[in-house]
């Protein structure tokens, strides 16, 4: 993954940039996150998020308040491949956390229907 | 009711997130739609070819495939802190089919937008949700320019089940989204209904069915 090689250098850089900081990964490890996932910084993350480069921090600090995947790809304006990629490493590390999703129940349902009801 | 609820021993305030697609052709609304109840000014994410079924980890094929990339526009309504209900409008052109199934995975529901202009350019996405069984309704973007049709007429156009809502609204208009919003939410609750039912049903059912299956 050090090599540059030239496949890139041909081709419009600001598609494939992007992928140079997932060392050209375009896909998480062994994990799916949604685009609607919610992550969220640990106390580990918080206290370093100083020490890591400038997209994680960035990542890090943002996520403080719990953010979806397609919110922290905006975010970087990166694409969301390389956002789940991004939050998949941190999550690896322990400094981001996986909210827990909910599972779309009668009351749940219901919460919405209220919800959007007395916007 | 005896259930024993099994709650993830977090902070109590944690926010859940849920997922509704609105999807319809290029320049249906989708985003003007979503912009009527969002939050937050919509946000762009792009998803490249990473959803596609061909060989993405290798960098060879990125030059050729990273052309799909695919803009989407999404919104954010945060209730009460603890539920958030992201909406995501979606590309709904039969080529971008290959990144469907990671947009609408794990969705309430989806809501399908149409343009009486260019009713085809919906037809995928309907073909979609029927075949998945995905709840949805139809929502017809009144454009002030487009001729009045009955509903009736665009339900026969489009060929969809009477049990699917078909609206009509207009999507610079709040309380327009909302209700179809709504209509898709009591969809959705009616869908999760049926299903309890259904399941319900199967325990009743006799000892000598289940034995069979055993």
């Amino acid at each position: 993954m050090t090599s540059s090689d030239d496949g890139y250098t041909d081709h419009d850089g600001t598609l494939v940039r992007p992928y140079l900081v997932t060392g050209g990964r375009t896909r998480p490890d062994g994990r799916v996150l949604a685009l609607e996932t919610l992550v969220t910084t640990t106390q580990r993350g918080d206290a370093r998020s100083d020490h890591r480069r400038f997209e994680q921090r960035h990542v890090l600090v943002a996520c403080r308040e719990a953010l979806s995947i397609a919110e922290i790809a905006a975010e970087l304006e990166v694409p969301s491949g390389v956002a789940q990629v991004l939050v998949g490493d941190l999550v690896d590390e322990g400094l981001l956390r996986i909210v827990e999703s909910t599972d779309a129940n009668e009351q749940v349902i219901r919460r919405l229907i209220d919800g959007v009801r007395a916007l | 009711m005896v259930s024993v609820r099994s709650e993830p021993a977090a902070s109590p305030a944690e926010p859940k997130s849920v997922k509704i697609v609105v999807s319809g052709g290029f320049g249906v609304g989708k985003t003007t739609f979503v912009a009527a109840v969002s939050e937050i000014t919509p946000l762009r994410t792009e998803a490249a070819m990473t959803s596609a079924s061909v060989r993405v980890d290798d960098a060879t094929w990125l030059p050729d495939k990273t052309t799909t990339t695919v803009a989407m526009d999404f919104g954010r309504i945060t209730f009460d802190d603890t539920l958030r209900l992201y909406l995501f409008g979606t590309p709904g052109q039969e080529r971008f089919g290959f990144m469907w199934d990671e947009l609408v995975r794990g969705a309430l529901g989806a809501v399908v937008l149409v343009d009486t202009r260019r009713l085809d350019h919906c037809y995928s996405s309907i073909d979609y949700y029927e075949a998945r069984d995905i709840p949805f309704v139809v929502a017809v973007n009144q454009f002030d320019d487009a001729p009045l049709h009955h509903r009736d007429d665009v339900r026969y156009a489009l060929n969809v089940a009477d049990a699917v809502p078909m609206l009509r609204c207009d999507a610079r208009d709040r309380e327009s989204v909302k209700d179809v919003l709504v209509a898709l939410l009591e969809t959705v609750l009616k869908a999760v209904q049926d299903s309890r039912t259904s399941a319900l049903k199967e325990d009743d059912a006799p000892p000598v069915a289940v034995a069979e299956g055993a």
